[in-house]
């Protein structure tokens, strides 16, 4: 009894004091994925920005706090939204046979647990298991985009080619809630932003030495007849249309390109632009990506084979990504050396240490892998030093190279999506911005710059990291917005 | 056998405890999405420099029974679906990147791989769940710890709940 009262109290202080803060509303729900597609490209997209896995069930493993009853069944909200999108098919694996048989639908849901066909607007599955033995069941979540939208489309572009601006464009939404009775215990939001990318080839920019053909993307100031523009983002592989850019005036005229496979490639003050037309601006993509020497010291006994996963997830998240940034390890096995083991330590307050010990390369990432149970730091008495315990994630490590190159948490940012891979937490991270790229490869104080890997012409941007290395003040302090091209593949 | 007065007493004790029990048993739904949320935010942060342990703590015993499951059980099925269809993917990818991409070099299976990471995703949830517990402490906290520290886990999940185990306020 004194235990219940106790915590009857519990609940009561608990309310007063997070009065201030209510749970998330339904509107709110942090984005899955993010997708931002030409219009004009929906036809040759890639089935993977179109095809999401949703699993059934509750994110933690008791399902609601302090909610009622016998957990049995759950019941999905699912609302498809945006004049781009028509329908969304849902199809469930692992249900057993009579579970999938005894879904009841409503709303603008049609068809079967193997093919469900929701309409645009409100639907709702009951029936749903809270948990089965064995793998989760699963939904593939298939998008259908709306033809009519399509045509129109198609017809709009030829307005757009007589002009220059990219056009906001549509947008559309998935939003699927799983319940308990009136208990909201999962979430999933997919968005799509459909800007119409039309663009004449009267100025142009043209890609030479894509080393993988890639679809690069680009980030352009200039002027243009409606004054300056900041980050217009564009995309190509050789010839990319600008429209009508005009000569700089008193605008700030730069380009930035990021492909894979290519170092970034940044040109500040561009002179290539006219009031004329017919402009070309040649940007040769040469070097491929600049390779940052890696030093993975093993302290850990066994070590190796997480290391090398951790290392390959950061060199393909990052090449994919167009961050033009890759990395070269060499591994040092010293778990059976008792002094390097001690030398290292188990986190950041062994980093003064380890900086000046023959456990340590200066001016070049090291990476150790310790034998304690946590995930992974960067350390910012050095931003060359991070440590990797024994409960990192495929891509704690590529995420602590984040913070070496300058990046800090993309935490709360709606712009965001949840995949981004510098969020402080989740396991499913797998994107860059370009906005972030832009900062790793260009901000003063990333360990690309300061190690010497990359030279070139650097800024001070705002949305950084502390870094041990300090920026000038006169270093100019124009940067794409952090979240620029939050998708870029 | 008991006066008037004192059934009176008891009675009106019953009714103004009646409803703090209920509320007890039974949280509103944004209460217990929210503690999910803050739960779930300090099991998953990477670096937890965002103050997640702190927000978690402030449900006290509120959140004691979900940091007691998922240190009992791990992370729920659907979420432990969602990692491993991540990782499968990612493997897929490396594979086929692997082609053109000398410096990627694969020394496992995919079923090694996934395998890996969802033991590394399971460890991470007991011993911040432990943690968490320690933070908060009192005797249910207490008992969550004292039975996981009697299972064989893990080496390093075994050392990080012994020694939450260990140091709990009880």
């Amino acid at each position: 009894m004194e235990r219940h009262i106790r915590r009857a109290l519990a609940v009561f202080a608990i309310a007063c004091a997070f009065s201030g803060l209510t749970a998330q509303a339904a509107d709110d729900i942090g984005l899955s994925r993010n997708w931002k597609v030409c219009a004009t490209d929906t036809f040759e997209l890639p089935k993977d920005i179109f095809t999401e896995w949703v699993p059934v069930g509750c994110e933690i493993v008791d399902c609601c706090p302090g909610c009622p009853g016998i957990l049995d069944r759950l019941s999905w909200r699912i609302k498809v939204e945006g004049a781009p999108l028509e329908s969304a098919t849902l199809k469930f694996s692992r249900l057993p046979r009579d579970v999938a048989a005894g879904l009841k639908f409503e709303g603008t849901a049609q068809g079967s647990a193997e093919n469900l066909l929701i309409g645009k607007g409100e639907a709702s599955i009951s029936g749903l298991p809270v948990e089965l033995a064995g793998r989760a069941p699963v939904a593939q979540l298939d998008v259908g985009l709306d033809q009519a939208w399509l045509q129109g489309q198609a017809k709009q572009s030829q307005a757009f080619m007589l002009a220059n601006l990219e056009d906001a464009g549509d947008s559309g939404s998935i939003t699927i809630e799983q319940y308990y009775d009136k208990y909201r215990v999962n979430e999933y939001k997919i968005a799509f932003r459909f800007p119409r990318c039309f663009f004449p080839l009267r100025d142009r920019i043209v890609l030479s030495n894509n080393a993988s053909g890639d679809a690069a993307a680009v980030l352009v100031d200039a002027r243009r007849s409606t004054g300056c523009v900041f980050e217009e983002e564009r995309r190509g592989a050789g010839i990319i249309g600008m429209g009508s850019v005009l000569s700089n005036g008193g605008c700030r005229s730069e380009v930035a390109v990021f492909s894979d496979d290519d170092a970034m490639k940044f040109v500040p003050g561009v002179a290539a632009w006219t009031d004329f037309l017919g402009d070309t601006l040649n940007v040769n993509l040469t070097p491929d990506r600049l390779m940052a020497p890696l030093h993975v010291w093993l302290a850990r006994p066994g070590s190796f084979i997480t290391a090398l996963g951790d290392v390959n997830n950061a060199n393909l998240l990052y090449n994919t990504n167009n961050s033009g940034i890759g990395f070269a390890p060499v591994f040092h096995f010293v778990s059976g050396n008792p002094l390097a083991v001690a030398t290292i330590g188990t986190g950041c307050a062994s980093a003064p240490a380890v900086i000046g010990s023959a456990f340590f390369v200066a001016g070049q990432l090291n990476a150790y892998y310790v034998n304690d149970a946590f995930t992974g730091v960067n350390c910012g008495v050095d931003r060359n030093v991070q440590y990797v315990g024994t409960t990192a994630n495929n891509q704690t490590l590529a995420h602590e190279f984040g913070h070496s190159m300058s990046l800090s948490h993309t935490n709360g940012d709606p712009a965001f999506p949840v995949t981004n891979v510098m969020i402080g937490g989740g396991a499913a991270r797998t994107h860059f911005a370009d906005g972030q790229s832009f900062r790793m490869n260009a901000h003063c104080s990333s360990t690309l710059n300061s190690n010497g890997v990359r030279t070139g012409p650097v800024r001070r941007c705002p949305n950084t990291i502390s870094g041990n290395v300090t920026c000038s003040i006169f270093t100019d302090t124009h940067c794409p917005p952090l979240a620029a091209d939050v998708l870029p593949k | 056998m008991k006066s008037f007065k004192q059934m009176w007493v008891a009675a009106g004790v019953a009714l103004l405890v009646v409803p703090v029990l209920s509320a007890a048993a039974e949280l509103p739904p944004e209460q217990s999405l929210a503690i999910r949320q803050a739960v779930v935010a300090w099991l998953e942060c990477e670096e937890c420099t965002e103050g997640e342990l702190e927000v978690v703590a402030r449900y006290g015993e509120l959140a004691v029974p979900t940091l007691g499951a998922a240190l009992e059980r791990g992370p729920s099925p659907a979420s432990l679906e969602k990692y491993q269809l991540h990782l499968e993917s990612t493997y897929q990818k490396m594979v086929e990147y692997a082609r053109t991409h000398e410096e990627i070099k694969l020394e496992q299976s995919q079923d090694e791989y996934v395998k890996m990471y969802l033991e590394n995703y399971r460890a991470n949830y007991a011993v911040r769940s432990a943690e968490a517990l320690r933070k908060i402490g009192g005797r249910d906290a207490s008992r969550f710890l004292e039975a996981a520290s009697k299972r064989k886990m893990r080496e390093d999940v075994d050392t990080a709940v012994l020694k939450a185990a260990r140091s709990v306020a009880k």
